[in-house]
């Protein structure tokens, strides 16, 4: 018996117009037969004959039939295969089985090829010409396709230029051609790669690799659990690839990720190395909840605030980032705030046995972006005085001669190296059937600020290892291990607090201790950093391990399992040592945290795909999955610590134990959810999409543990109409629209129960422990749900050289998870309800052009511009709800107000100083008032400055933020620069209420030496000492500052050694380049960056919706680094 | 495609049998929920622990607390600069719109819920004291007595400054407390002096030095005198106060600096004070900082300002600091006022220390200098209640109001014996000149003790006094009107509350 398999998969040829046609067929012949060759004429014997009893039309089905009951030969395939091709009209007689076998196929619609490894191609709508070619085919051409990183590429199309014939390459990537004589060209093809073209030049072996397609219309779009041609895409998605990302010096890839992709918008909170970002992906939907988007690694769902520093940047391939409701909705309760999807690299360009090596390496130079100007000693001390004078107290400083003028920032700050070192292994093993990266990373950052920074190593393993020809199995992990130095003050402190006028060291060389100006004790940050020590360390394992079973080409179960594990310590010790301990000898004082957070996902899914009809497709996914996670933590801390050798090595020498602390903490959650996605695509013209994902949480009350979050899309590919093809304008044009539900799960676990909440006090002065009710239970909590609907418009023009995409967007929010109010009587302030609801509506452009394209010299340029407008249009009965106090004493500054934007800053207009007693007199406001002293607006004119004077000042939404990018490469040189910035957003400025306004003991804008005085008379910088309290400065219009912005995120510049020219055959690549990131920011702020934030925290209920707001944190850095990167 | 159905079938079916409504439950290890509390006699007794930390709070006996309302906007003391947190009523701009404009953390609303607060878990642990069958009547007798106190004692507050108040003495659901209205403060006050009585019954006469800052019967009875006097029961008053000083262990000092001493705190004296301990990690912070208010603060002094390194230098050797706010100190008018031969003036007023002149005057006997038992911000300091010298002039005040003062003189003289050196008995006065001569008195015994602006209100002479104050910083008396003898209800609690304001749409006259 040999066995004889028919198969046509995945094939592309060309029909009409070199339009690619794409159908997918599979099925297998069996037949006992003596001889086989190439031609059809051959394949059965010239005795073989059929007899035919009735004149009648056969089915193909009848004919096999036939075949089997009148020969040795037997037929073995799919039932339904042949039920498109035509009936044959046979007569009654006797008929070759070769002849009969031909006639078969030899419609007007299918043809058959063989080849030699006993494979029957069924080829459709081949002319009958077909037939002659295939007579005088002389020539066989086999070989591999795989893709850059060696894994074989089934199905791609492999066609003879110019004409139909074709074949296609089976599932090793392995590929034969028959071809006639002569001088012939092979187009190889493949969805999501670019089309190659290569000439046979007289070889009969052609192994090929194809490149990924990462720009065009054929681009892979990561869609979680799946992955789409971007040209197939129903949803908004925006991809960012991995190359615009790497050798960038920073600690986190979403410090990188700012202005890559529109409707993104990142901001920094801090300059501090590893500090975490905020991400809005259009707009945030959420009051008490999260609003980060969730991220996904290698199908890992790490949640919304993973520590990226965890994962080295140039391990990434590409960042696709989900965006409109059919995009997110897969990942149901989750996926609200939108879904960043990080794909890590596998597999190597390497041809199957030779790895590729590749070492990379920076190292580079961080200084401080920009300064604030403040007053310096001698001119603080005067304004000190005069404030003090003014006031009628004694002066502060007797001799301005004697001030010290120290600069702090100056003494805290330095240049601070990074340095990157990230080696890397990748290949495809010989017998092709395993694919492996791994990639080790030392990566070291000092912070701006001394005594902080970030060490990272990292190593990950990529696997993929194909057991049988059903059965693959894989693995992506992650190892990684942090040190962080923790920053020794909070840098907003030595901004606001620490006057020029404050000297290091005493006359004895001691830290002085005591603020000159209050005499009280106050932090000597130099003393901090030099003395205290504060430093994390993070181990985390994220792993992912999948089997996957394919029986049928058409259809893949793949059940994954991923493993998480993360372990956190964190030392602080004060030493005694400490100038404000030294003075009340209160002995040092250490403090440990431990936490160890282990989760697992499992994911089952099952995709499956057909063509139904002749040009309409079909895919379906189906999926299960189990998430639980558990969260332990503890920490101790000692006290009157009198040693100050061992710290928090040994905090059992904490000589006061009745202030020494433990506790500790227990967390978990799990998740169960079904998944689904259907994509339809009818004619190649209309796509449709249906995805529903239905979650069950342990975090809420029975009843509400469910909820199912559907949506769809529909696309229509106008390119593909006639009459738009007849315009001869696009090369592409699609309009989509989804619409649909995610979720927001929003709150913590156990957060639908009552609690009791410690409340120890003490007795005869030593501590007892109580509880009292914490917060009041509610069972009815449910999820947030957001409806989004989203119309997207993608045009290419001049050979898609130029792409635009537009999208519109909507986005309701409702049940909004909310500390809705209480009156006080009850006990409590508040209790958290699903109420309230926002609104978001967005417009987001996309624009790519290749400017020019010539062999040696290319540009390209990318815009991203997105404006979101968002609302509050309910609160659940009340007006608005206050936010965060950013300024002391200085009022609420941020408020939700329906039908406002989220949040709107407040505060009183600022009308300048008082000019004269006369005015004071006449606008008779209570209290004290001076000439030269601030006057603010009396809103609602009760004499009294109030927070119901408050008005809306402005708001941290920009009217727009984008991202400009332009690479250029001109022979062996490639530069890139990109801008990113902001338009029309405010900025409320806390640091403003003691810097502009009062307080002698406080830091002093520069621009306060032209305060009002008796001689500067018309000044509006009030008058050294007309402000007693921070309470008589509530947040006010010049605390409100544009935060308009564009800054030069990154500018990189690399040459490629041409190794081929000169020889170095060791050498696949050399490239070396020069980075500079952050190299400038345009801006009007006073502290010149406004990106930086007051708030950072993710669950804060508090600070989440806050952003916008500064005092001056710690400072960005502006780097430049140099590198290179070798590949072997 | 038979197959793809079954083994989706088995997928989906497998699934569901693992039983996702176990899989999803949770489970809170890491939190105590009052379901499953109140079993054992120790967890009841953490639950009256809970009662006492939120007395202790910054919005009620911790920081300033409640001398915001109490102190402050009288003739004793007030900051010795603009203070936000005191401004409206020390100035008498007090309206709807700036009572919560009142420092938002511990200004009144605040208060009111802490008020409340207390209120509700006395609430729940007494409905769940009933329900539980396992604690002996006698033990639980103690539970209900404690519990029954500080129910009353919050609504005593709440009823002094609010007047009428949303009044519930059952464990009721959120959704029908948070719709009450107001209730006649009459009615309050009588069902609460019925709770204090029952408590006196079944409280223990004296405190363990284990449990000191923790209540007798003899604070019961006190705070049942005061809401006689409210009520002008004279006689019940008396006859309560006469029970204090007679039946309780509690004695005169014959010192009045002893009183204060740091070294003695629980003293014969005192009846109740709130305990805070220097370090401990109290949920409202280390320590507390009621004591900084009174302490100056070393960039206001001293006079001559020359002199600020060398004072700074002298206080420095003897560990002590001005490390205070200067936000609680006597007043021009206190100071002006307070007899000089009265031995208890160097107690509440001095201005100059360690030979240097100050700025302003302070009140020695609560401020705190010492920085390294009682660092800015972490004292432990407590804050006194309740002490017997002021039972002995309300036994004095009610006999006059009953009697006249005769019987008086022996309750108010036994007071001011330790005053004079020699001893200046009062003698001779008619009813009314006993009343002034009394309302004298309580301002130089217990100046600074949270008395002084309820007893103004409770004589009907706060408008005169602050008319006739002579104030620093603020000018009250232009703005003071009849309707701050109480406090408006915070505007937020009517917006969410409406029925606040069904009984009264004036608001205390706010509005």
């Amino acid at each position: 018996m040999q066995i004889m398999q028919f198969k046509t998969i995945n094939k592309f040829f060309y029909k009409k117009k070199n339009k690619l046609k794409f159908i997918m067929r599979t099925f297998m012949l069996l037949f006992c037969t003596t001889v086989f060759s190439f031609s059809a004429n051959e394949v059965f014997s010239q005795n073989d004959k059929i007899v035919i009893n009735d004149d009648k039309d056969y089915t193909i089905d009848e004919i096999f039939d036939l075949f089997r009951e009148q020969t040795k030969h037997t037929f073995i395939y799919q039932e339904d295969l042949f039920k498109k091709i035509p009936k044959l009209h046979l007569e009654k007689g006797t008929i070759k089985a070769n002849e009969l076998l031909e006639k078969s196929f030899s419609s007007d619609k299918y043809s058959f090829s063989f080849t030699r490894k006993n494979r029957i191609i069924i080829i459709e709508e081949i002319p009958v010409t077909i037939k002659e070619e295939i007579n005088i085919q002389k020539l066989q051409v086999s070989g591999i396709v795989t893709d850059i990183d060696g894994n074989p590429l089934p199905g791609a199309s492999i066609v003879e230029f110019g004409t139909d014939n074709g074949t296609s390459s089976d599932f090793d990537g392995n590929y034969e051609i028959n071809l006639p004589d002569g001088e012939q060209t092979l187009v190889f093809s493949y969805l999501g790669f670019k089309t190659q073209e290569v000439e046979i030049n007289g070889r009969s072996k052609i192994n090929v690799v194809l490149e990924i397609d990462s720009e065009g219309l054929d681009e892979i779009v990561i869609t979680g659990y799946g992955e789409v041609r971007r040209k197939d895409l129903t949803g908004s998605v925006a991809k960012v690839n991995g190359d615009d990302l790497a050798n960038l010096p920073a600690a986190r890839v979403d410090q990188s990720l700012q202005g890559r992709a529109s409707g993104v918008q990142v901001s920094s909170i801090s300059g501090e190395p590893g500090a975490a970002t905020t991400i809005r992906i259009r707009g945030g939907n959420s009051i008490q909840g999260n609003n980060e988007p969730l991220w996904v690694i290698d199908g890992i769902i790490v949640g919304t605030d993973y520590n990226l520093s965890n994962i080295n940047a140039n391990d990434i391939k590409s960042i696709d980032v989900l965006k409109d409701a059919v995009a997110v909705s897969i990942y149901g309760t989750r996926g609200a705030n939108g879904v960043i999807l990080v794909t890590t690299k596998s597999g190597s360009s390497a041809s199957p046995g030779v790895p590729n090596i590749t070492i990379n390496a920076y190292t580079g130079m961080q200084s401080m972006l920009t300064e604030i100007d403040f007053l310096n000693g001698s001119e603080h001390a005067s304004y000190a005085n005069e404030d003090a004078a003014f006031r009628g107290s004694a002066l502060p400083f007797a001799n301005l001669n004697e001030v010290a003028n120290v600069n702090w920032v100056d003494q805290v700050s330095r240049s601070a190296p990074i340095n990157n070192v990230d080696v890397s292994v990748s290949g495809v093993s010989e017998n092709r059937k395993t694919n492996y990266y791994i990639s080790a990373n030392s990566f070291n950052q000092d912070g701006l600020i001394r005594s902080s920074g970030i060490k990272k190593h990292i190593f990950r393993t990529n696997m993929d290892i194909r057991l049988s020809e059903k059965v693959k199995f894989g693995m992506r992990v992650n190892l990684s291990r942090l040190s962080q130095e923790n920053a020794k003050f909070n840098f907003d402190e030595l901004y606001q607090a620490t006057t020029p006028t404050r000297a290091i060291f005493d006359n004895l060389g001691n830290y002085t201790a005591l603020d000159p100006i209050t005499g009280g004790i106050a932090s000597n940050f130099e003393a901090d950093l030099n003395i205290k020590e504060d430093h994390s360390q993070i181990t985390n394992i994220l792993s992912s391990f999948y089997l996957e079973f394919r029986p049928w080409d058409n259809m893949t179960f793949k059940s994954t399992f991923n493993p998480q594990i993360n372990d956190f310590k964190r030392n602080r010790f004060n030493p005694g040592a400490l100038p404000n301990n030294l003075i009340v000898s209160n002995g040092g004082d250490a403090r440990v945290d431990n936490s160890l957070e282990v989760s697992y996902i499992n994911e089952n899914t099952m995709t499956f795909n057909t063509d139904i009809g002749e040009n309409d497709y079909l895919s379906v996914l189906a999926g299960f999955t189990i998430q639980k996670s558990e969260f332990e933590s503890s920490f101790s801390e000692s006290y009157g610590l009198s040693n100050d050798a061992t710290g928090y090595n040994n905090m059992s020498f904490g000589a006061d134990p009745s202030r020494n602390g433990v506790g500790s903490d227990y967390n978990s959650f799990q998740l169960i959810s079904w998944l689904g996605r259907i994509n339809y695509s009818l004619n190649d013209k209309y796509l449709f999409t249906l995805v529903g994902r239905m979650d069950g949480s342990s975090r809420f009350a029975p009843g509400n543990k469910y909820a199912m979050f559907p949506s769809g899309a529909v696309a229509w590919k106008l390119s593909e109409e006639e009459f738009i093809k007849n315009l001869g304008v696009f090369n592409n044009l699609k309009l989509r629209a989804s619409y649909g539900m995610s979720g927001s799960q929003a709150i913590p676990s156990f957060r639908t129960l009552a609690l009791l909440d410690l409340a120890n006090t003490s007795f005869n002065a030593t501590e007892n422990p109580g509880v009292r009710l914490g917060r009041p239970e509610n069972p009815d909590l449910k999820w947030e749900t957001t409806k989004q609907l989203d119309i997207g418009l993608e045009m290419g023009f001049f050979d898609n050289r130029l792409s635009i995409e537009v999208d519109y967007y909507q986005k309701k929010t409702k049940d909004l998870l909310l500390n809705s109010q209480l009156p006080r009587q009850t006990g409590f302030v508040s209790q958290l309800k699903n109420i309230g609801s926002i609104e978001n509506t967005g417009l987001e452009l996309l624009i790519n052009s290749i400017n020019i394209s010539n062999d040696n010299f290319k540009w390209s340029t990318s815009l991203s511009l997105a404006g979101n407008r968002n609302k509050v249009t309910d609160l659940g009965g009340v007006d608005f709800i206050n936010l965060a106090t950013p300024a002391s004493q200085g009022g609420t500054g941020a408020r939700l107000i329906v039908g406002e934007t989220v949040p709107v800053f407040m505060g009183v207009e600022y009308l300048g100083t008082w000019k004269s007693q006369a005015e004071i007199d006449l606008a008779g406001y209570e209290g004290n008032h001076d000439v030269g002293g601030p006057r603010f607006k009396d809103t609602d004119g009760d004499g009294n400055i109030t927070q119901t004077d408050f008005e809306i000042l402005g708001s941290p939404q920009p009217d727009f933020y984008y991202g400009i990018g332009n690479s250029i490469s001109f022979e062996n040189f490639d530069l890139d620069f990109f801008f990113q910035g902001t338009y029309g957003n405010e900025v409320f400025n806390s640091l403003t209420q003691t810097a502009y306004f009062g307080r002698a003991e406080l830091t002093k804008y520069k621009e306060t030496l032209n305060r009002w005085t008796p001689t500067n008379s018309n000044s509006d910088i009030p008058r050294a000492g007309s402000v007693a309290s921070l309470s008589e400065i509530y947040n006010n219009s010049v605390m409100i500052e544009d935060g308009s912005h564009m800054r030069l995120k990154s500018l990189r510049l690399a040459y490629n050694i041409p190794v081929n020219d000169l020889g170095l055959k060791t050498f696949k690549a050399i490239q070396v380049y020069l980075v500079g990131a952050n190299l400038f920011v345009i801006s009007d702020f006073r502290l010149k960056d406004p990106e930086t934030s007051q708030y950072s925290g993710t669950n804060d209920n508090e600070t989440n919706l806050t952003t916008g707001f500064s005092n001056g944190q710690y400072p960005t850095a502006s780097t430049i680094s140099i590198g290179t990167r070798i590949k072997f | 495609m038979k197959f793809i159905t079954k083994y989706i079938l088995i997928l989906v079916i497998g699934t569901m049998l693992i039983g996702c409504d176990s899989y999803l439950e949770e489970d809170p290890k890491s939190i105590t929920s009052p379901d499953t509390f109140f079993n054992t006699i120790e967890e009841f007794e953490l639950a009256i622990v809970g009662l006492y930390d939120t007395w202790g709070q910054d919005y009620l006996h911790g920081s300033i607390g409640l001398y915001r309302f109490t102190e402050n906007g009288a003739d004793i003391v007030g900051p010795n600069r603009n203070f936000g947190q005191v401004e409206q009523i020390m100035s008498y701009s007090l309206s709807e719109s700036t009572i919560d404009a009142v420092y938002w953390n511990s200004g009144a609303p605040k208060t009111w819920q802490g008020l409340y607060s207390i209120i509700l878990n006395s609430n729940t642990i007494l409905s769940k004291l009933e329900l539980n069958d396992v604690i002996s009547q006698a033990n639980k007798d103690v539970i209900e007595a404690e519990t029954l106190f500080h129910r009353a004692y919050a609504y005593y507050y709440l009823t002094n400054l609010w007047g009428d108040v949303p009044y519930y003495r059952e464990n009721l659901p959120i959704s029908e407390i948070q719709a009450l209205p107001r209730t006649d403060k009459k009615t309050i006050r009588d069902e609460i002096l019925v709770d204090l009585q029952k408590a006196q019954l079944s409280l223990p006469s004296s405190i363990n030095s284990d449990n000191f800052g923790k209540v007798s019967k003899w604070v019961a009875a006190t705070v049942m005198v005061k809401i006689y006097l409210i009520q002008n029961k004279w006689q019940e008053a008396r006859d309560k106060s006469l029970e204090i000083i007679n039946d309780s262990p509690h004695k005169l000092l014959d010192e009045y600096a002893s009183v204060f001493r740091l070294d003695n705190e629980y003293n014969e004296e005192i009846i109740w004070s709130t305990d805070f301990g220097k370090d401990l990690m109290q949920d409202h912070g280390w320590g507390n900082d009621w004591v900084d208010h009174f302490s100056p603060r070393i960039r206001d002094e001293p006079k001559e300002s020359t002199k600020k390194a060398e004072l700074s230098a002298a206080l420095a050797a003897r560990n002590e600091g001005f490390t205070g706010y200067g936000l609680q100190i006597p007043l021009p008018d206190f100071v002006k006022k307070f007899p000089l031969d009265d031995l208890r003036r160097a107690s509440n007023i001095t201005t100059e220390y360690l030979g240097y002149e100050l700025n302003f005057p302070y009140m020695p006997k609560r401020w705190n200098l010492d920085q390294i038992n009682s660092p800015r911000g972490n004292h432990a300091d407590n804050k006194l209640i309740f002490r017997l010298a002021d039972v002995y002039l309300m036994a004095a005040e009610a006999e006059n109001e009953l009697n006249g003062p005769t019987s008086a003189y022996q309750y108010i003289n036994k007071v001011r014996e330790r005053a004079f050196e020699p001893d200046q008995p009062l003698s001779g006065l008619s009813k009314d000149d006993f009343r002034l001569a009394m309302y004298d008195e309580r301002k130089w015994e217990l100046a600074a003790e949270g008395e002084r602006r309820m007893d103004l209100i409770r004589w009907g002479i706060l408008l005169d006094v602050v008319k006739n104050t002579e104030y620093r910083v603020y000018d009250p008396a232009p703005n003071i009107k009849p309707r701050h003898v109480l406090l408006p209800i915070p505007t937020e609690e009517f917006i969410l509350n409406p029925a606040l304001l069904e009984s009264d749409p004036t608001n205390n006259g706010y509005r």
